[in-house]
């Protein structure tokens, strides 16, 4: 139970992060462009949408937060062995959820009482901190991938100028941003196209746009996400032998390659989704790409987490052997923490869990209603 | 001792700043829906308007700071894994349950502080104070399981007090049968070490906390048996079968061991100052939320003369009068009477210096009698002394609260009795005063318990990083918290202060 409550709330966090960037660089503009233009329309979208932001955007956290604290509960060594090594990464991630929160909170709660110029430029502070703060997750996933950077000398530290010339880190923070922007353009398409389908006439040209945003930022995200997985070929062959596996024929300790033919089918039927919107106007066409796409991103978040199975990082061979030896045990998903290990902690975890995630769901239900009176 | 000798004074003063203005922030959501719900329900009761409107700019309060507080929290929990990683993985190995079940905390409090708020008007009145009960709760069992684990920092489950010249203070431990027959006996009976009894599968030791102090040390270094004092506590045929094992995985064993027999998801709260820490934490939280909000009302009151801030105004007065003195003469007293038995060094290092009729009254308060016989500061350890600053802070505290429930009783006699109007802008200092007697609490606490990180067993040096940052990185994110607390601070001011006012 302990991979699957991990895949559980990596998974849920990433899918409203991704939400979340995308968010935070539509909402701004749109605003902007309703102020400049004096479009009503767009100005109460873009409120709604901010609305439904900052509940999910909070939601990301509190899931992100369990991730880390399970993680801690499950592998506390390896969570010692990273706060001893990634100051500066987390460091950096950290400053920047503190400025995005900061941010979120001021654009939202000063809606109409900034001045429209202050207003967008705190916009544009909301939206840069979204799209910096996983620059330092990402080295971090990064560094698991491939552990540039370790060095022993003076003492077991990590070098993060070596750090960020990590290839793997070069190509998966673009792609992440880029997945990011392309989920959000696909669910706002969706919905924008399932306003239209009910009437909203307006919706028609806001689907269309977002549409063939998401037609741009999904080519380029299969583009980043091709080079990436060469990425993996070539410095950590162990993690993309169990990510490919029998897709590509090629012998996988642990063959996930399943996640990734779902992945990739998604894909398929979101660039079909697409296609036939903009060639043939079908709207109904277009409202699953948006489910699709966020059930992508979910997919490929547990490619990346767990295909370096049992292993938390994937190509130790470039760790001297003396520490690999020393970590064997701190790095290994397959040891968790004995006092984790009961089934009671499970039932626990489930009995708090399912209600709780019930509950969110009718909280961003009840924030996008329309009030009664 | 000078507080500043102890280890790693900059990433200490980095991880206050951080995590106070995380207290500083949350308190508001531990006691605003509280006072936010009683108004709704007075308002269902009376169906008088001006009680939604109080309920409704609560809310807005702390709603409004929820989100950065959130932010802080999380912020404050990697400072602690990035800071103090050897702290965290300890916490994490052994008694991860409070920090697990934080995390059903935390998610019960955003999605039902977000849903009072938001749900104003789309849900029945009686369904929306469920609501905000769902939301005091979390915001309440987020702060139970968050205490737990800092009562236990303060006094872990099993320690044992008693004369220094014995060797203590001692932790219990279970020992493994396995580990036992390893084990030189008399060597640590002749260090100091108790048998307490014996279970099934183990031997009931109590460890002189030094000992236990240079095995958590060892261990955290990554050092093998060999290279440890528990090398010279080993048989001689284990020492050469053991030499070469990590000194952890010896800790580990017994441990986790300990934490089973005391309970795995209980060990925590059974820490013996567990239940004052806790109450006297929720009480701060409604105390200064009681007075940030009596101060809003005020000045409110002051600029437009509306019925709804004089409404407003003497409920939070009610509010604070009656926090103020449950937090003084109730939890307060309690928490007093905890340190006192369990953290001698503390209260020796509180009463160092004090004149005479104060200690006679700090003793009469501790142990019912004005000459108790206590630990003097002189006759701690110097391993073990605590930094004398706390003296000054803990009487600053005291002085500090004390003016505030003078003036809260002032107040009280001036606005119910004498029915006077006394809003002034004066009364914002209350909010700041109230702050700084909380912030103060906590530094005493904390900076009461060093030497050590966990009380008996791990020191700060073993908390530490072995990669901290230089100083003016430290000093610039600290600066960088500061600034962003300000714009906050600002941000309130603008759209909740002004605009409600």
């Amino acid at each position: 139970m302990i991979l699957e409550f991990l895949a559980v709330t990596l998974g849920l966090h990433v899918m409203l992060v991704n939400l979340g960037i995308g968010l935070s660089a539509v909402i701004p503009f749109m605003k902007r462009k309703g102020e400049r233009e004096g479009d009503e329309y767009l100005l109460k979208t873009s409120r709604n949408l901010m609305k439904f932001y900052a509940s999910a955007y909070a939601l990301a956290g509190v899931f992100g937060t369990a991730f880390t604290v399970f993680l801690l509960s499950y592998y506390p060594s390896f969570i010692g062995l990273a706060g001893n090594l990634m100051f500066v990464p987390f460091g950096l991630s950290i400053l920047l959820i503190a400025l995005h929160f900061l941010s979120l909170t001021l654009y939202w709660y000063g809606w109409d009482k900034f001045k429209q110029e202050t207003h967008f430029a705190i916009g544009l502070v909301m939206m840069s901190s979204a799209i910096l703060i996983p620059l330092g997750f990402r080295a971090v996933f990064g560094f698991l991938n491939v552990p540039m950077g370790l060095e022993l000398q003076p003492k077991l530290h990590l070098n993060v100028l070596k750090a960020l010339t990590n290839p793997t880190f070069l190509a998966l923070y673009p792609k992440s941003i880029l997945a990011s922007l392309s989920a959000t353009f696909l669910v706002l398409a969706s919905v924008f196209a399932y306003k239209y389908t009910k009437g909203d006439e307006r919706a028609y040209e806001l689907a269309e746009k977002f549409a063939k945003l998401g037609l741009i930022a999904l080519t380029l995200t299969a583009v980043l996400g091709i080079a990436y997985a060469e990425t993996l070929n070539l410095y950590a062959n162990y993690k993309f032998s169990n990510a490919f596996g029998s897709l590509l024929g090629i012998r996988a300790e642990y063959d996930l390659s399943w996640i990734l033919a779902i992945k990739m089918t998604l894909i398929a039927i979101q660039f079909a989704a697409l296609g036939i919107f903009l060639l043939r106007k079908n709207f109904r066409a277009l409202i699953p790409a948006g489910f699709l796409a966020l059930a992508g991103v979910f997919l490929g978040e547990m490619l990346n987490a767990f295909s370096q199975y049992p292993y938390l990082i994937a190509e130790v061979s470039v760790i001297p052997e003396n520490v690999r030896v020393a970590l064997a045990d701190v790095i290994n998903l397959a040891k968790p923490n004995p006092l984790t290990t009961m089934e009671s902690l499970y039932l626990l975890t489930l009995a708090f869990l399912i209600p709780l995630l019930i509950s969110s769901v009718l909280l961003v239900y009840l924030v996008v209603k329309p009030e009664s009176s | 001792m000078d507080w500043a000798s102890y280890p790693a004074f900059g990433d200490r003063v980095l991880s206050m700043i951080g995590i106070e203005i995380h207290w500083l922030i949350l308190q508001y959501v531990l006691g605003l829906p509280l006072m936010a719900v009683i108004a709704e329900i007075i308002w269902l009761k009376t169906k008088n308007e001006k009680w939604l409107k109080i309920s409704r700019t609560l809310a807005k309060g702390f709603v409004m700071v929820f989100a950065v507080g959130a932010a802080m929290g999380t912020a404050s929990e990697f400072g602690l894994v990035l800071l103090w990683p050897n702290l965290t993985e300890a916490a994490g190995k052994y008694i991860f349950f409070p920090l697990y079940a934080e995390v059903f905390a935390f998610l019960m409090e955003v999605i039902f502080v977000y849903m009072f708020y938001y749900a104003w008007k789309k849900l029945p009145a009686k369904a929306h104070i469920i609501v905000g009960i769902l939301a005091i709760t979390g915001a309440w069992f987020s702060a139970t399981m968050i205490v737990s684990v800092n009562s236990y920092m303060q006094a872990p489950t099993g320690i044992l007090i008693g004369d220094y010249g014995h060797g203590y203070p001692k932790l219990t431990l279970f020992v493994p049968n396995d580990i036992v027959s390893a084990l030189n006996v008399k060597a640590l009976q002749n260090a100091g070490m108790d048998v307490l009894g014996k279970t099934k599968d183990s031997v009931i030791v109590a460890l002189p906390c030094s000992i236990v102090r240079q095995i958590v040390s060892d261990a955290f270094s990554g050092k093998i048996i060999r290279d440890s004092v528990l090398y010279g506590f080993l048989t001689a045929q284990a020492k050469e079968k053991l030499a070469n094992v990590p000194v952890k995985v010896v800790l580990d064993a017994i441990m986790w061991n300990t934490v089973k027999h005391f309970g795995v998801y209980t060990i925590t709260f059974q820490s013996p100052v567990f239940e004052a820490s806790v109450l006297h934490a929720i009480m701060a939280g409604i105390t200064v939320s009681a007075f940030t909000a009596l101060a809003f009302y005020a000045y409110s009151a002051y600029r437009r003369n509306k019925d709804v801030a004089k409404l407003g105004f003497k409920y939070s007065l009610a509010f604070a009068t009656i926090a103020i003195i449950l937090q003084g003469l109730v939890t307060g007293h309690e928490m007093g009477v905890a340190v006192a038995e369990w953290n001698r060094e503390k209260f020796a290092a509180i009463l160092e210096g004090s004149p005479k009729f104060l200690k006679s009254i700090e003793l009469l308060l501790a142990y019912g009698n004005p000459n108790a016989k206590y630990v003097e500061y002189s006759e701690i350890p110097n391993a073990l002394r605590p930094p004398t600053i706390i003296h000054t802070l803990y009487y600053l505290k005291i002085g500090l609260a004390v003016a505030l429930a003078v003036t809260a009783l002032v107040l009280v006699y001036i606005v119910f009795i004498k029915k006077k109007e006394p809003y002034s802008p004066y009364l914002l200092a209350l909010p700041v005063v109230a702050q700084v007697v909380s912030f103060l609490g906590w530094a005493v606490r904390e900076i009461g318990r060093k030497p050590w990180t966990i009380y008996g067993i791990m020191d700060v040096r073993t908390a530490h990083t072995m990669n901290p940052p230089d100083t003016v990185t430290a000093g610039l994110i600290a600066l960088y918290f500061v600034v962003l607390l300000v714009a906050l601070g600002y941000g309130i001011y603008r759209f909740l202060w002004r605009c409600e006012g």
